[in-house]
């Protein structure tokens, strides 16, 4: 075949590559810088300077000079808090970049399959018998994995697994943990148990701790892992199952593996800082504008974007004055409006 | 290259959809499969490409049981231009065509600078160079055609499988897409498309395999199979095949045209 020959060194996809890179190292360098000077903000504000010297001091470097209550604020309060909201963050925003690849919708969320209302439905369970912190995050998360569960049997039940089947068996499995969770409302002691289950569906991170940061991390590394592997062949499921399965895509493979990976890392998230919603809906969005559809990159750029819009919420939460709003609730009040101004950007392709 | 033994496809229960088809197709020749609406030839494709499991009979690619071969050596043997692509999301057409090199990519690995070539190669050939940077969804109906069978290409396979390609075209997009596909059959692509226009079957088919309720009808060479009592027969109605005075590559040009006056006929099996 002959074809005039764009060498690949002055090709558009070389100059593209370029663009996006730099755009990549923008985005996690600034959110490195973010997550720094986050450790300052809070009821005590902090200088970089004397941070700084708190880390240089666990390796020896500095000499305390400063009350010890500062350096467990920093390093046992705040340190964990910005890692999970970083966490959190872009967990929550591949898992929703990668629902929406699946599924090729772009209204899905990563609570699209239950697993928001299924944890909701066993952190409510476990609050009303009073258990501790660490066992109401089980409870959520065994429950949030069962409602996943639920609903892929129900999609299963009518055959090849249809997507729509599953994002309908979502929808019943939603409604039925929500008619349970009320149940439990109405059950639960109004002056303990009840305030608790409220606070704790609006989202927080405020308790956690280095130990959620440990507990959160590995099933991070396994679910990004997987959705890394196949990020290609999850690319390709954006044009549908049958093409996809055309140009070489093991569809039933693929589909169960984005699954699982997406809905670990939102039923790891939802466990440790209960329902926060939007950030899942509304980062992939934003992603798309600055790095394009491609699954590959889109998932890089919602990791970090995520992590960072995140960090500034639960800094906008940490720095008002008064009570502290909850993380959900402030998510929710930028999320909605960042989203109608998406919609009236890119509302042609989707409607 | 392809050879269909036998094949014979139900949904659950129903009576069958296709009965006992075969044909074969060789290297470098283009095969059009004629056929009414609801004639089963979309369910062939589907059991061609490995998408449906046949009830019976098999298909061979390059002497392969489809059904044995896992997605990615299909993939790298057979390529697929689906009668219209949707993307939700706002893929490039770079993008949409490095799709075509899935089936090449090591596990876990990046598009290499290969695959990167084959690309622009692929747009070349296609002519849509110039759509590189633009977005898949904002591309006309024939200019995403282009680039869908770009990507078809970018793919190596050695069998191209088309889907009603000029389904959703304009009269120059049509003949456009009728010329990139004779070019590639002489280049040496083996080619199976699905039509509804014996006159571009005459145009571009080396083979044609008429389908009926299931069943393969006629086969043989498009200016011997395609005439005005088979045309009448497959579609119950008065066509006529005529010779125009107009010679083009040697041959006369041939139309075929439905008589407007004569009553349509009884369908066998309906």
């Amino acid at each position: 075949m002959r074809f005039s020959g764009a060498s690949p060194r002055s090709s558009p996809q070389k100059k593209r590559d370029g663009a996006f890179f730099s755009r990549l190292a923008v985005l996690y360098s600034g959110a490195l810088i973010c997550a720094l000077l986050s450790l300052g903000i809070g009821r005590y504000s902090l200088p970089p300077g004397l941070i700084a010297d708190i880390f240089l001091s666990k390796i020896n470097l500095v000499e305390p000079y400063w009350d010890k209550t500062l350096e467990t604020v920093v390093l046992n309060v705040r340190l964990p808090r910005i890692g999970l909201a970083i966490l959190v963050g872009g967990a929550l925003s591949v898992s929703g970049a990668s629902y929406q690849t699946l599924f090729k919708n772009p209204m899905v969320s990563p609570a699209i399959l239950g697993v928001s209302a299924g944890a909701g439905f066993g952190a409510a369970l476990a609050m009303i018998h009073n258990a501790p912190w660490w066992q109401i995050q089980l409870s959520a998360f065994i429950f949030g994995l069962a409602a996943v569960l639920a609903a892929y049997l129900i999609a299963w039940t009518f055959g090849r697994q249809e997507l729509t089947a599953m994002i309908l068996a979502g929808v019943i499995i939603s409604s039925l943990f929500g008619a349970l969770l009320s149940i439990l409302k109405l059950l639960a002691d109004t002056d303990s148990a009840l305030p608790s289950i409220v606070f704790w569906l609006m989202g927080s991170l405020g308790r956690g701790s280095n130990r959620d940061v440990l507990v959160m991390l590995p099933s991070l590394v396994i679910s990004l892992g997987l959705l890394f592997l196949f990020r290609h062949q999850i690319n390709a499921l954006s044009a549908g199952e049958d093409e996809a399965a055309t140009l070489g895509v093991n569809v039933s493979l693929i589909k169960p593996v984005v699954v699982l990976a997406a809905t670990l890392m939102t039923v790891v998230s939802v466990s440790i800082c209960g329902i926060v919603g939007w950030v899942g809906l509304v980062v992939p969005h934003l992603s798309r504008m600055l790095a394009g559809a491609g699954y590959p990159r889109l998932m890089a750029v919602s990791f970090g974007l995520g992590g960072l819009g995140l960090l500034l919420m639960d800094d906008l939460v940490r720095a008002l004055p008064g009570a502290e709003l909850p993380l959900g609730v402030m998510t929710s009040l930028v999320g909605a409006p960042v989203f109608v101004l998406l919609l009236s950007r890119v509302r042609k392709g989707w409607l | 290259m392809l050879a269909v033994t036998g094949l014979s496809f139900r949904y659950a229960r129903d009576r069958a959809v296709l009965n006992n088809i075969s044909f074969d197709l060789p290297q470098g020749e283009a095969l059009a499969l004629l056929g009414p609406n609801g004639t089963g030839k979309t369910t062939l494709m589907r059991c061609l490409l490995g998408l449906l499991k046949p009830g019976g009979g098999r298909v061979d690619l390059l002497g392969h049981d489809v059904l044995r071969l896992s997605a990615r050596q299909r993939a790298r043997m057979m390529a697929y231009v689906p009668q219209s692509s949707a993307l939700t999301f706002p893929y490039d057409v770079l993008e949409v065509v490095m799709m075509g090199r899935l089936p090449h990519l090591g596990f876990g690995a990046s598009p290499s600078r290969e695959d990167r070539l084959e690309v622009e190669k692929a747009l070349a050939v296609m002519d849509v160079a110039h759509l590189a940077g633009r977005l898949f969804q904002r591309l006309s109906g024939g200019e995403k055609q282009l680039v869908v069978i770009a990507r078809a290409l970018a793919q190596k396979a050695r069998l191209l499988v088309l889907d009603e390609p000029t389904a959703n075209l304009d009269f120059f997009n049509q003949t456009r897409t009728l010329k990139i596909m004779r070019s590639l059959t002489r280049q040496g692509q083996t080619i199976l498309w699905t039509t509804h226009s014996p006159d571009q079957a005459l145009l571009v088919a080396d083979r044609l395999v008429m389908m009926k309720d299931g069943l393969v009808y006629a086969r043989g060479r498009p200016e011997e199979v395609i005439t005005g009592d088979n045309l009448s027969a497959l579609y119950g109605l008065s066509a006529v095949v005529a010779e125009t005075p107009v010679v083009s590559a040697g041959k006369p040009v041939k139309v075929c045209v439905p008589l407007m006056d004569e009553p349509e006929k009884e369908r066998d099996g309906r």
